[in-house]
This record gives structure tokens, sequence and C-alpha cells, in this order.
């Protein structure tokens, strides 16, 4: 449904997005997760018409609507947005914001597509009032019906939760999700938010400095980031230093002061060992005061069921975040002894 | 005593001041008001069979003219310079407001000499009135149209973009509804400068209420009945304000949040789209408006003043000049202060009867000059009477005139005339500033002077400086009242001008004339510059 091909922008020569590919099929959604500035905003800009591509391709369905030589205009590129403020208009009512792309429609149909997205988004109550008078998520249901009224092909939503009560962030997403599958309507979120790109995204390309670092779902993100940055942008955790040691004929071994682990590495011609720095995600511990290895509790923070403990290692001084049952209750200062239980070695 | 402390306590003083100031500034209204205490039903009769309807006919066509001729130009130009990129535009985004300086009756004159020495066209018709007019008040509405478009937000426009919404229809649709009340406020300020109007009127030869007036009280020597038919054109103010109003029901948007400032270029004409207009068509229509509002007459005025221009008229000249600005100055200085205390009456008073009365007070802006003078001479008069009564019991001795013939009564008046384009503006500054921004600051512990000094101050500064300018280029151009309530031997520019236009000597009018549109100039381009 949307294709990206190789896409680069430029803003007064500056390079803001730089070769960026991805796919998104029908009735998908996709989340661009990045931290700000790196030019998540620009990409969705850009595919919602607003500013052209330096070089690549942008495909709708199986129409070209940017490349160097065509640029669709926004007004005939049906492509809903939802904006970071929503952008209401605060003259109308919510019945009018929502048909306001329907001028081309009969009113009959108007008619019927608006009563059709009120009754979706819970709204029927709230048809004659003015956005000022709606609570911020009425207003983002607004903002969304009034993007998805015309039925585009797809939808762009920019930071669609950053004005609202993070409380109530979680549980929109998923009324939103909901919303969206119903459609059937090819979504794209902009956020930095990871939470938020989790709860609601198919797919998430983590972008940085105007390029993907990875394309996935939520799970590899986070259990096999493919990048340095992926891994340490998504979820929590700590590196700490390793070894990787490759013999020929032989699986590779990765040494830490926290035990040895099977390293995958090519198969090597002669003996080799490289320094790298190992992933451990806070939920890779358990504890073993027999057999583990000695750390001091620096700090504590109890979440209900678990406590996230921030712990120091004795042996090599390495900071590690470990979240525990929260049974375990060790107070800070004390010594405890972990032992790590890597599903997935990553090591950069 | 601690009832007497407790009371003061309880006392709801932005009532009091918002209360006392509406009723003193509303005293010349209500002396108008009480001349209907003698109604002459033979005078009205006469006056009915004769020329009422040709008041009425005339004053109705103007303003309604005027109001939709400087609405056209008004928002027309302030969305050309607000969302496109033409040749000149930075230049035309201030220059267009240099006709502020132009009084009506200037360049009525100006061109009819013009006109009349090219033998052309006789400019001196109803429908003449109106463009002349049209095109030296569109500033209002130019003024707070662009503030308007430029403070919507932009993604307003990008959201209308990605619904497929045409730029032409965006306008119609989501930006000009947003302006609406300000362009009705400022269509309100034209029209009741329309309807106030002497000068030009009184030098076409148009029988409207105003030149009514004027006959009515110095050529009948009814003065009561002049008073009563102002009360008859105050009513149609009254129409003019109430339909304000009446637009703005419903209408208090609070800005969410301050525009981006960015210089990111307008989703609309940022894309390969054509615009609906052409941006050689818009370089050449801002053109047109600013050179005959403006260039033009200005070009031919400094022409006359040049031909007639001599050493000996040059200290007549220079008093002139430091009487009105020094006049001009004073007055904008103190209107605007009395604006900004009634704005916040209005805010902060538990009274929802302020807000009337404070309506009521800015109603004198709309009472012709010449009126105005007899409303302002009426109390004043009464008030020296009784000062004088007290004096002589106390002291055995009179003192004269206290208010009355003085800069107290020229000032007075200046004051009910041009409040309400002060109050306009403080009062559109204020509504922009939440409420709750007031209870955010009250509760971090500062005081009300520091909110305003503080959070109000920078935020009203825009509307304050727009407030000042306005009133300082009013009272510059100001005629008739000044005309009749100016101290003896105290002449201004604007009834030098006058005087002399109204003898054909247009030569002379020239130099004092050019001189209150260039001193006009002045705070235009500070206006400007405060602006950006």
């Amino acid at each position: 449904m949307l294709t990206l091909h190789n896409i680069h922008i430029k803003i007064a020569d500056k390079h803001i997005i730089n070769d960026i590919s991805l796919t998104l099929n029908n009735g998908e959604i996709g989340c661009l997760l990045g931290p700000s500035g790196c030019g998540k905003t620009t990409l969705l800009r850009a595919i919602a018409g607003f500013m052209k591509t330096s070089h690549g391709e942008i495909i709708i369905r199986d129409d070209i609507v940017s490349s160097p030589a065509t640029h669709v205009d926004v007004t005939r590129r049906q492509v809903g947005v939802v904006f970071q403020d929503f952008a209401l208009f605060p003259h109308l009512t919510v019945s009018q914001n929502i048909t306001f792309g329907l001028h081309q429609f009969s009113p009959g149909k108007q008619q019927q597509r608006l009563e059709e997205l009120l009754n979706l988004t819970q709204l029927s109550d709230y048809a004659q009032q003015y956005p000022h008078q709606l609570s911020g998520g009425q207003q983002q249901r607004v903002a969304i019906a009034r993007a998805l009224a015309p039925k585009p092909d797809i939808l762009l939503l920019d930071e669609p939760f950053s004005a609202l009560d993070p409380s109530l962030r979680e549980s929109l997403a998923l009324d939103i999700k909901a919303l969206l599958k119903h459609e059937n309507v090819t979504a794209l979120l902009v956020t930095h938010d990871q939470t938020e790109a989790f709860t609601i995204a198919d797919k998430i390309a983590v972008m940085n400095q105007g390029h993907i670092e990875q394309y996935a779902c939520a799970y590899d993100l986070y259990h096999e980031p493919d990048t340095f940055f992926v891994a340490n942008f998504v979820g929590e955790g700590r590196f700490i230093e390793g070894r990787v040691s490759m013999t020929p004929n032989a699986s590779a071994q990765l040494h830490t002061a926290m035990g040895d682990f099977a390293a995958h590495e090519e198969p090597v011609l002669s003996p080799s060992e490289k320094q790298v720095k190992l992933l451990v995600r806070p939920d890779d511990f358990v504890v073993d005061e027999q057999h583990g290895f000695a750390v001091n509790v620096v700090s504590r923070a109890f979440r209900g069921a678990h406590t996230l403990y921030t712990f120091e290692s004795v042996k090599s001084h390495e900071e590690l975040l470990c979240l525990l049952p929260s049974h375990y209750d060790y107070q800070v200062g004390t010594q405890v002894g972990i032992r790590l239980e890597l599903e997935h070695v990553i090591y950069f | 005593m601690a009832v007497i402390i407790n009371k003061w306590r309880e006392l709801d003083r932005w009532f009091v001041v918002g209360a006392g100031l509406s009723v003193i500034l509303a005293l010349p209204v209500l002396a108008i008001l009480f001349s209907y205490s003698h109604l002459s039903a033979e005078l009205w009769r006469h006056l009915y069979d004769t020329t009422l309807s040709e008041y009425l006919t005339n004053s109705v066509l103007l303003t309604l003219g005027v109001g939709l001729g400087s609405m056209f130009l008004g928002v027309a130009l302030a969305w050309c310079v607000t969302q496109y990129t033409f040749w000149g535009r930075g230049f035309f985004e201030w220059a267009l407001l240099l006709p502020l300086a132009m009084p009506a009756y200037i360049i009525a004159y100006t061109y009819t000499g013009m006109f009349d020495q090219f033998g052309w066209f006789d400019s001196r018709t109803l429908l003449g009135a109106i463009v002349l007019m049209s095109l030296v008040l569109y500033p209002y509405v130019y003024i707070l149209a662009k503030t308007a478009f430029s403070s919507q937000q932009h993604t307003y426009q990008d959201a209308a973009a990605s619904l497929g919404v045409t730029h032409a229809r965006y306008f119609f649709k989501v930006a000009l509804p947003i302006a609406r009340p300000a362009v009705f406020t400022g269509m309100a300020l034209a029209m009741m400068e329309a309807l106030a109007d002497y000068g030009t009127v009184a030098y076409f030869g148009i029988s409207t209420f105003t030149t009514g007036i004027f006959r009515t009280w110095f050529g009948m020597g009814e003065m009561q009945l002049a008073s009563q038919l102002a009360g008859a054109l105050a009513v149609f103010v009254l129409l003019v304000l109430g339909l304000e109003k009446y637009s703005r029901r419903n209408m208090r948007f609070y800005q969410t949040q301050i525009p981006h400032q960015d210089m990111r270029v307008n989703t609309y004409t940022n894309t390969q789209s054509k615009p609906f207009l052409s941006p050689l068509l818009m370089s050449v229509f801002c053109l047109v408006v600013l050179a005959v509002a403006f260039i033009i007459p200005v070009f031919q005025l400094c022409i006359w003043a040049w031909e007639f221009a001599e050493v000996s008229v040059i200290d007549e000249y220079l008093s002139l000049v430091s009487n009105s600005f020094l006049l001009a100055f004073s007055t904008s200085v103190l209107i605007v202060a009395l604006a900004l205390l009634l704005s916040y009456a209005q805010r902060f008073s538990t009274h929802s009867q302020v807000s009337g009365l404070t309506q009521f007070a800015a109603l004198g802006y709309a009472i012709p000059g010449t009126v105005l003078a007899i409303g302002v001479l009426q109390p004043l008069g009464w008030l020296d009477e009784q000062i004088n009564v007290l004096w002589a019991f106390v002291f055995d001795e009179y003192i004269g005139l206290v208010f009355s013939g003085t800069f107290v009564a020229l000032m007075f008046a200046y004051c009910v005339r041009f409040l309400s384009v002060a109050l306009h503006n403080t009062q559109n500054g204020l509504e922009r500033i939440k409420p709750n921004v007031d209870d955010a600051v009250l509760t971090l512990g500062l005081g009300r002077l520091r909110i305003f000094s503080r959070i109000h101050l920078p935020l009203l500064k825009k509307s304050i400086l727009a407030a000042g300018i306005l009133v300082f280029v009013d009272v510059l151009k100001e005629l008739p009242a000044t005309l009749i309530l100016r101290p003896f031997n105290f002449n201004t520019l604007a009834v030098k001008a006058f005087e002399y236009a109204t003898d054909e000597r247009l030569l002379a009018a020239a130099l004092p004339s050019v001189t209150i549109v260039l001193v006009g100039i002045i705070p235009v381009i500070l206006l400007t510059r405060a602006m950006k």
C-alpha cells in the first residue's frame, strides 16, 4: 500500500532524510520511532505531500506520488493526516469538522458517513459541540474521524498522543488501534514514545539521524536489535564489557565478568579476538546467592509486582539494571548474588 | 471600624473603577439623551417633510458602502500579504497601513482639486465619498485581519490540504470565518468613522446626518434638535455595534498555543499547485491601492505645498506642528491607560454589568464631533458653574471657566470619542489571554500588578501599541470637535487645513495637510516595527 524507495530529503542543503526505504502492506499499522530531530516528522510530511523529496520515490497504492520528476499535490493525494495539536477548526462543530473533507460527496452520503464515524468514535452525543468543549481524548477522536471520513488509503498520525494525559495514552492507543483495524486503514504514526509504538504498531522503524536503523516488530526490536543504537534506544538495559574469542573449527565464545556465552560468529581460519559490549536487559537476571556474581545495591524503585534495582558489580564496577519479583527485598548498600540468564546474546 | 474595613475589602474595586469611568465618559452621551426631554413635534414634522429622508438614505448608503469597501480592500490585501510571496510583499505589508495617516477630508479635496484641474469628472458624489473614504479607512480592517490571518495555526492549512480542500475554499471555509470577529471589528470601526465624518461630506455638499446636524445647529440655531438628530444617529451606531457583538457570540476561541513564528513556507503556496491569484497580479493590486490611497494624493499635496511655501508661513506652521503633536501624544497615552483600566475592570470584576457600561461609554466614538462637543460642554459648563458658586461662597470672587474652553474640555472630548478605538484593541488582546493564565500566576504568589507587568504586558504589547497609534492618528486628524472646543487662539493642523480648503485655498491647505499625513506616517512605521 505504501512503499518508500531510497528517500532523500534536503532542507536548505541539509540532509534531513538519508536513503530511507520501507513498505507497509494493506491494513498494517507502521510506526516511525526515534528521538526528536531524527527526521521522522519530516518523513511523515513528505509522505503527506507537504514537502518534496530530493531523491527516491514514494508510492501509494501503485501510483508514484513523489519522485524527483513528479509531486502529486497534497490536496489530491487522498492521505489522511492527524496532527499533533489535532488542528480542529475552532469555529466548526464536531459534525462540521468531520464532514469538512467530504465536500465532494452528496449531502445524503455525507450524513451517512458522519453517522458511521460518530458511532465508531462514540461521539454521537457531542455532534453539535465545539472542539473547545471537548476533552483531549474526544478531540483526538474527532481529529481521527475527520481524517478517516474521506476514506483515505493511508492515515498518517504525527505524535497523536503527545497532547494527551500520559495515564490515558495506553488505553487510548488501544482504542485507536481497534478503530484503525476496524476501518482496515493502512496507518503510519510518528512517535518518540516506545510504549505507544509497542502498543499500536505492527511494524516499527527505529530512526536515527535521518536513516532507519531497524524496521521490525516490537519483539524483534527488543530482543534482537540490529544495531547498538536500537539496543540502547529501545527498552531498558545496560552494556557490559566482553571479549569474543574465535578459533578455527570451534564455536566462538564470549567472555565477560559475568560468565561465558556462546557467540554467533562466522567461522574463522586463524584464531582471533575482539572487544565487544554485551547487552543485558533488566529481565535477564536471576538471583543465585551461591553461584552468582556479587553485586552491590545502588538504588531501587518499587513497581508493584517487580522492583527495579540498580546494581554495581563488585568485581568489574559495571552498572546493571535488574528487574526482580518484588518479594525479593534488598536494601540499598547490601550485597546480592545474581546470575545472567541470556536467551538472546546480543553484542556489538 | 472593623465593619468598614471589611466592607472595603469586600468591595469589588474593579467594578467601582469600571462603572465610575464609564459613567464619566458617558456624560456627553447622556447629555444628548436628555435633549429628548423636550421634543418639538413641529420642528420634527418640518424636518420629516423636508430633508430627513435624504439624511437617512445618504448616511445609511455611505456607511454600508464604506463598510463593504473597506472590508473588501482590507481582507483581500491582508490575505495576499499573509499568504503569498510576491514582489514587494515585505514593503507592502507595512506600507499598506500608510493611508491611516490620510484623513478622509484631505484625500477628498485633493482628488477633487486634481479632477477639477484636469477636468476629468466630478468626484463630489455619494459614490465618490464612499470610494475615497474606503480607500483611507480600509487599514482598520487590514491591520486586524492581517493579525488574525497570521496568528492562525499552520496546522489548519495542513489539515485542510490533507482533506483535499483547495486554497480558495480554505479561505472561505476556515481562514475567513476564524478571522471574522477581527474583520467585523475593523469594519465596525470604519463604519463608525464614516457615520461620524463631517469634513468629506461637508466639502462634497452631501446631506447626511452630520451635515444635517451642523446645519440644524448653526443654520437654524436649533441646538436641541441637532442634539436629537445626533441621538437618532446614535441608534444606527448602536445597530452597527450590536451586529458586531452579535457576530462575536460564541467566538471566544482561546488560542491554545502561541503560533510558531517559524518561517515555514505556506502549505498551499509551497506546493506546485498554482495560487488562484498570480503573484504579479498581487503586486499590481497592492501597488494600485497604495498609489491611489496614498502616493498620488501625497505627491499632489507636496507639489501644492512646494508652490505655496514661503518663509513668512513657517512660524505659524511650526507652532501648528508642535501643538498638534503634543496634543495627540498626551491624549493617546491618557486614552490607552483608560482603555486598559476599563478592559481590566471588565475582566476582573464579578459584576457582569461592567461590560455593558463599558460598551455604553465607548459609544462616544459614534457621536459626530460637532455634537460631541455640545455633549461635553453641557456637563463641564454645569461643573464650572457649580465651582464658581462654591468659590464665590468661600472666597467671594469668581474664577471663571475652569474646564470648558480649555484643554480639559478638548481632551475629555477626545477621550469620549476615541476610547472605543483603544478599547477594541485592549479587549481583543486581553480576550486572547486565557483566564486560567491569571489563576496560574496568582497561585504562584505573584500579585495582580506582577501579572500585568510580567505576563499581560508582554502579551498585550501589540494590542497596546496598536491602540496608542490608532488614537494618535485619530486625534491628529480629528476636525469638528477640535474646531469647536479648542482653547482660544489654539490652532491645530487639521483645523487650519480644513479652513483653507473650504475657502478653496487648496495651495494653502496643502502644507498643513501634508504634515498631518507625514506625521501620521511615523506612528504607522513604529507600529509596523513593533508588530514584527
